[in-house]
């Protein structure tokens, strides 16, 4: 087993190594002199000549992104405009993005995973009908515009909500549930899928076939089987999430990670952008080989078959 | 060949069945259709400026309203699908010939090639889709091509997939083994062959990648990355629109519901054809 998740953790690295060297030769691609995009238009030249030795930008372009990725990685990069290190500023603003997806997702998987199985336990009914077109609206909706209607209807006609900023409890509630959105459609349908491959199971049919209640053979032998498989899937959404935060996060001005990035291309903060990007791929990666890892501990079946091999 | 048209006929027989893929592939063809006569649909001139009415709301002049600079909002959507249906369309396109071609190579030659090339698709998993292409623009600039380029990039690994896998299940038949023994070339069958039945479920993605990157292109428009004004496009005004939501609500409905509409078409269609090509989801 924990040979097993060795070897995963591996084989990311040539996939995290990827990820670098092509967003190094992404910004490398910047029109100009690396220095000045470095340092930022109004850098005196000694500054620039510091940069130059700093990221090795005289050497050929292997050595230069080696020196990138150690300085990346001691956390000496350093913002543009502000001068204080990406991480230290880059780190809040991570945590305010999580806060916002854990509580859409505790909106959107109860809700998802229920709809879904409904659907699924009454098939072709007008019930799976209207939650099937509902959430294929939902995964059709352009976040920042539901988010602006969601403005236009709570904060701006009725008054009961902030449109934007991160004050309180009430300034969460708009932009959470406009990632719910989306995210309770997609569920939804996941959960249906699956639930709907695992009732044309022969061990279900056989359990009809022996007289069992319908009820109980969905909702507790089919359920049980279909909650792993759901889980894994819900938890691989949740890399896709943080990346996907970036609109919604500009629309309600959510100070996260997501803005981050995107004031950063604004303002020319390639250090900004880089380092940004660098973490959330990393942190996908990792979200999704610790789903992966929690699958093979959970699931009986992956668990057997690993100690045979 | 023959075959493969077989299959295409009983799809269309079952996707007429289905309503949605019915509903969707109307709203495509009437999408589809604004884009290619905009000009003599769209009853103004997009980029034509009335300060006089600005931000007023719609009228029997102007349906939809009018926008900050006086722009007929109406003239501006027609346009704007003109430039959203025609990223969105040569990003997929492009992303499924190069998909196609690289899983294809893949899965029909294996070995080395297939690792380094699924390798190489899985750094572009790894990257957030949407921040891929923000990075992209960011670095290259928001010229149309770029947009492009972004947009195809991270579509690229699904296609490789779906490819892969196709011509993985071809090369294990027994066709291929009799066209090798009559001394076919491995490169001759892969294009005869195994490629023409990869197509199906190419064209399903294809069409539930449309959905998605008319989001990305949009969406990108929406963080002012995208298509620059002063040319209409839907995410781009809408951006412009929110600074004066408060006062004219209706320069961000319209462009919205542009999104909101065309998404759901191409969706509807790639749903439907997706329980066409599977019956088993559908009728069990």
């Amino acid at each position: 087993m924990g040979k097993l998740i060795l070897m995963r953790v591996l084989l990311l690295t040539p996939v995290l190594l990827g990820v670098s060297i092509f967003i190094f030769l992404l910004m490398r691609l910047i029109p100009g002199d690396p220095a000045v995009i470095i340092a930022g238009e109004n850098a005196t030249p000694e500054m620039l000549q510091q940069i130059r030795e700093e990221f090795a930008l005289d050497k050929p372009l292997a050595i230069q992104y080696v020196t990138f990725m150690k300085n990346l990685l001691s956390g000496k990069v350093v913002s543009i405009k502000t001068r204080r290190p990406v991480f230290e500023e880059l780190f809040p603003r991570f945590l305010n993005t999580i806060h916002l997806t854990l509580f859409s997702m505790a909106i959107a998987i109860p809700l998802g995973i229920t709809l879904g199985i409904l659907a699924a336990a009454h098939r072709n009914s007008l019930l799976d009908n209207f939650v099937m077109v509902l959430a294929l609206l939902g995964v059709s909706m352009p976040v920042f515009w539901l988010g602006i209607i969601l403005i236009l209807v709570f904060a701006v006609q009725l008054g009961w909500l902030p449109s934007g900023g991160k004050e309180g409890f009430a300034n969460l509630i708009l932009p959470s549930l406009t990632i719910a959105f989306a995210l309770t459609s997609m569920i939804a349908r996941m959960a249906r899928a699956m639930m709907v491959e695992t009732l044309s199971k022969e061990y279900i049919r056989t359990a009809v076939a022996y007289g069992l209640p319908r009820r109980k053979v969905v909702y507790k032998y089919a359920l049980k089987n279909v909650m792993i498989p759901i889980v894994t899937v819900i938890g691989l959404q949740f890399g896709y999430l943080l990346g996907g935060a970036v609109l919604t996060e500009s629309v309600f001005g959510w100070p996260g990670i997501g803005r981050y990035i995107v004031d950063g291309i604004f303002s020319r903060d390639y250090s900004v952008v880089q380092v940004g990007i660098m973490f959330l791929s990393m942190v996908f990666v990792l979200v999704n080989l610790g789903v992966d890892v929690l699958y093979m501990l959970i699931d009986p079946k992956v668990r057997r078959d690993v100690s045979k091999a | 060949m023959k075959n493969w048209f077989c299959s295409v006929r009983i799809i269309y027989r079952r996707l007429r069945k289905n309503r949605l893929a019915v509903v969707g592939f109307w709203i495509i063809v009437a999408f589809i259709f604004t884009a290619l006569f905009a000009p003599w649909i769209a009853p103004y001139d997009p980029s034509e400026q009335d300060l006089l009415a600005s931000l007023e709301g719609p009228s029997v002049a102007h349906p939809m309203g009018v926008d900050f600079f006086g722009r007929d909002i109406l003239s501006r959507v027609i346009w704007g699908t003109r430039v959203s249906l025609t990223i969105a369309l040569m990003a997929v396109a492009i992303s499924a010939i190069i998909g196609a071609l690289l899983g294809s190579l893949a899965g029909f030659y294996g070995g080395i090639l297939d690792e380094v090339i699924m390798r190489i698709m899985d750094v572009f998993l790894a990257i957030p889709s949407i921040l891929l292409a923000i990075a992209i623009v960011a670095a290259l600039g928001p010229r149309t091509s770029n947009l492009v380029f972004a947009v195809s990039l991270s579509t690229i690994p699904e296609f490789a997939r779906i490819a892969r896998s196709a011509v993985l299940v071809e090369r294990s038949k027994e066709y291929i083994e009799a066209a090798r023994a009559i001394g076919e070339s491995r490169l001759s069958m892969l294009f005869r062959y195994a490629l023409p039945n990869s197509l199906i479920p190419m064209v399903v993605q294809a069409s539930l990648r449309m959905a998605t990157a008319i989001l990305s292109v949009s969406g990108l428009g929406f963080l002012g990355l995208g298509v620059q004004p002063p040319t209409p496009e839907w995410g781009t005004d809408l951006s412009l629109a929110r600074t004066y939501l408060e006062i004219a609500p209706h320069a961000g409905i319209f462009p919205g519901i542009a999104i909101f509409l065309s998404v759901i078409g191409f969706n509807f269609l790639g749903d439907g054809l997706n329980e066409a090509l599977n019956p088993r989801l559908k009728d069990r």
